[in-house]
């Protein structure tokens, strides 16, 4: 046993920091016991008394911030003390740029420093954002804003100029994009090739990009245009922009288009545009009306699992050897295209008739009072693509973010009946990094509704990727295990219901991030629009129609 | 500047304390809410002149013009008494959410099996809090004060919280409590901690940050958002000061000495 200490003078760190720091740190390998603490009087006390009291830390100065390692041996304690300086100071978070990333002031100072960058990632209070996003455009730069908080006339005065100049603004408020290959902010390691995306929906970009990738196709460019662009205000100008975009790049062979339903105007824009456009293209317009894409040849879907299978259907037939200009010909080539859709939705009717049957075992374990649905997501695209799918099979489905406005919860922080919680709405995430990052918030929530004898099934997504928390398996499990004992020990069976959006090649690793969860006994599904089945059926089962 | 962070930077000048926060960290009684905070721009220094005007980082922000907040406690003696009386609901719903290390933890009927640093310092808030409960008030700021984990330590925060408490029974008793209170207030001072000893003085004039005024409101039946939602809000400051805080203030309510 050895006890090692460390004393940082005049340092600060916020109390979450800290803690972080003593918690990482007492659960290293070979560590016994670990504080983080201000040298006081009193917390020298403490530390005499659970025999963590060293010379260095009796002599420090009070204020001095004191880190003390008790480990079974002195090579557990210097990593663990290695271990802690990096978290206090910030260096162990991963970097995807390999080499350290040059440091700059200034969007000036960061593209003399980059030599030739085509494009700025805005990151700043939304005060600010506007101006810096502007400044990019007068250099000739594309644009991606993941700042929110800009204002409306900011926003489409920013287009506007984009547009006439040929650059795109992505966002404000866009979290994902995937250019020429690089994932931007929260986006997942996909392969490259011939599908490209035009999105105003984060999660949803997501969905279909890693599902795009995880089937063997892969992504040309995702191009985000940020939530507002698809209203009236706005216009769509992104929207146009991006499909302009995609219809010129010579890599791009089929489109695809994800977003909630954009405002007619825009949609009219959009079918217009669509009009002069050669590629096949699919569009998701989550819970829009179809009709006027099926009669502009643009392929409808309602989940974006259906989205991205169409897709790369649509790409394995542009792969496939050309016709010749003969008739005949053609008319084969579109009734074997209509044959690869016509798979899609047979691998969809499959995937439904196995989930019922998992539906009904479930169901069985399930006492008679539990009969209520409780989703907590992350991703806001997710949140409403639930909502959609469960309201056929559950009636009414209570949301802080509802698609419904009868069925807005009265206060998000209580469930009602069926309820799916989006805790990327503001009301969560002011204050707090997104949940994608920090499960803090959702792991009280989990626990909140396992103790709610009426629940019977939990649904979750988890998002990984880059941006997405690096250990949600570390994060999330203990929660799960812990909120299934509560049950358990009152006499209930939770059903937890999930899906993994993500690839192998992402940091957290798919494959891994699934097979943890199954050891902790959650359902996993493929995509998030199988999960929210396996749920409405469970509980439909279960006798939980509102 | 005493120390910076992204969302709130501290600077202090002798025992004065000025915070200047985003939005997330919201009004109280030391606080200047900025709408997009960026301690970059604000610099090393800021100058708050008489006429209410802060200089910082080569820019003015004319205070006189934001919004103020009140951070007095309601004194009204039946909203007082009804926060007293319903104080001990409350601490169940903190000790469902309060962190691990939190001295709200202390608090827990049936604590569980401790060892280490983490049982040391539980064992030594409950010494504390069982000197408050016996009137033995400068030995338990003495006991607690500077105990704990965090920017401000634990028995700090809990002593603020104990102070805001006493200022919430001296009007639902109508009694003076001033002597408690400077007691208290005397001997948790550490003069070496601007931050601490400045919390301590505004608790100990009665003001409170939104967070606990608004847990004061719920208690007393007059907040716009429920028991949990108030509790969760006032956790949910720092890692665990919220709690700590919280912790403080309803031990005070629900576990007073009554020599006085």
């Amino acid at each position: 046993m050895t006890i090692k200490s460390v004393i940082y003078r005049g340092e600060y760190h916020d109390s979450v920091s800290l803690m972080n720091t003593a918690k990482a740190v007492t659960g290293a390998p070979g560590v016994k016991d670990c504080a983080v603490v201000m040298v006081t009087q009193e917390n020298r006390g403490i530390l005499k008394n659970s025999g963590l009291l060293t010379p260095e830390v009796e002599a420090a100065q009070e204020g001095d911030l004191a880190v003390v390692v008790s480990a079974q041996d002195d090579a557990s304690a210097e990593a663990a003390h290695k271990n802690a300086r990096e978290l206090l100071s910030g260096r162990n978070k991963k970097s995807s740029g390999g080499a350290a990333a040059a440091k700059a002031s200034t969007l000036e100072g960061a593209a003399e420093s980059l030599g030739g960058a085509n494009m700025a990632v805005i990151s700043v209070a939304g005060r600010y954002a506007a101006a810096v996003a502007d400044s990019a455009l007068e250099r000739g730069m594309h644009v991606m804003l993941f700042s929110d908080n800009v204002k409306l006339a900011d926003e489409v005065a920013l287009k506007k100029k984009a547009a006439a100049k040929g650059l795109l603004v992505m966002g404000p408020d866009c979290g994902t994009a995937i250019i020429n290959g690089a994932p931007l902010c929260f986006a997942n390691a996909v392969s490259r090739g011939m599908i490209g995306v035009v999105g105003a929906a984060g999660t949803g970009m997501q969905e279909v990009t890693t599902l795009i990738s995880n089937e063997g196709e892969g992504i040309s460019q995702a191009i985000g245009t940020g939530g507002r662009d698809i209203k009236r205000d706005v216009g769509g100008i992104m929207f146009m922009e991006g499909l302009k975009a995609l219809a010129a790049d010579p890599a791009t062979r089929v489109i695809l288009m994800v977003s909630k339903p954009p405002h007619p105007e825009v949609m009219e824009k959009i079918v217009e545009a669509a009009r002069g456009i050669a590629k096949p293209m699919v569009a998701l317009f989550l819970g829009g009306d179809t009709a006027i894409l099926e009669e502009e040849g643009i392929y409808p879907a309602k989940t974006l699992e259906e989205a991205a299978l169409k897709a790369v259907a649509l790409a394995r037939f542009e792969s496939a050897p050309q016709p010749s200009s003969d008739s005949n010909a053609l008319a084969r080539e579109t009734n074997r295209y209509l044959m690869a859709l016509k798979d899609v939705e047979t691998r969809l009717n499959h995937s439904e008739n196995d989930i019922k049957r998992i539906a009904f075992d479930e169901a069985r374990k399930l006492n008679p009072s539990q009969n209520c649905l409780r989703g907590l997501y992350t991703g806001g695209t997710f949140c409403y693509e639930a909502q959609l799918i469960l309201e056929p099979l559950l009636g009414g489905v209570w949301s802080n973010a509802p698609v419904s406005p009868a069925y807005k919860l009265k206060d998000a922080l209580r469930s009602e009946g069926n309820t799916i919680i989006d805790l990327g709405e503001d009301e969560f995430t002011v204050g707090r990094p997104h949940p994608m990052i920090d499960f803090t918030l959702r792991n009280r929530r989990i626990l909140d509704e396992a103790r709610d004898p009426a629940v019977a099934v939990i649904l979750l997504d988890l998002v990984i990727g880059w941006g997405s928390n690096m250990k949600p398996m570390e994060d999330l499990l203990p929660t799960l295990a812990q909120a299934r004992d509560m049950a358990e020990r009152g006499g209930r069976h939770i059903v937890f219901v999930a899906s993994v959006t993500g690839t192998e090649q992402d940091p957290q690793g798919r494959s891994a991030a699934v097979k943890g969860l199954r050891d902790a006994g959650v359902i996993v599904l493929p995509t998030n629009a199988q999960a929210a089945i396996l749920a409405g059926h469970i509980i439909r089962i279960s006798g939980g129609r509102q | 500047m005493h120390s910076s962070f992204a969302r709130a930077a501290n600077y202090a000048a002798g025992a004065k304390l000025l915070c200047t926060v985003g939005p997330e960290a919201g009004p109280g009684p030391l606080n200047l809410v900025f709408d997009d905070f960026d301690a970059q721009l604000l610099g090393a220094s800021v100058e708050l002149a008489q006429d209410g005007v802060l200089s910082a980082g080569g820019l003015a922000f004319d205070t006189r013009q934001a919004q103020r907040y009140d951070s007095a406690l309601p004194s009204a003696q039946n909203v007082c008494s009804r926060a007293q009386e319903n104080a001990g609901k409350f601490l169940s719903l903190l000790l469902k959410k309060a962190p691990e290390l939190s001295f709200a933890r202390a608090l827990e009927p049936q604590p569980g099996p401790e060892s280490g640093f983490a049982g040391e310092l539980m064992r030594a808030a409950r010494e504390g809090m069982e000197l408050l409960q016996k009137g033995h008030y400068y030995d338990a700021a003495r006991k607690l004060r500077g105990t704990g984990v965090g920017l401000t330590p634990s028995g700090d925060d809990f002593l603020c919280g104990y102070l805001l408490g006493i200022n919430v029974l001296e009007h639902a008793h109508g009694k003076n409590l001033n002597y408690r209170k400077q007691t208290i207030y005397g001997a948790a001072l550490s003069g070496r901690n601007p931050l601490t000893d400045a919390f301590l003085s505004c608790a100990c004039e009665g003001g409170a940050g939104w967070r606990i005024k608004q847990l004061f409101e719920a208690m007393a039946g007059t907040a716009a958002v429920t028991p949990q939602r108030a509790v969760e809000a006032a956790i949910d400051h720092g890692a665990t000061s919220g709690a700590d805080t919280a912790a403080g203030f309803i031990f005070a309510l629900t576990r007073e000495h009554d020599d006085d």
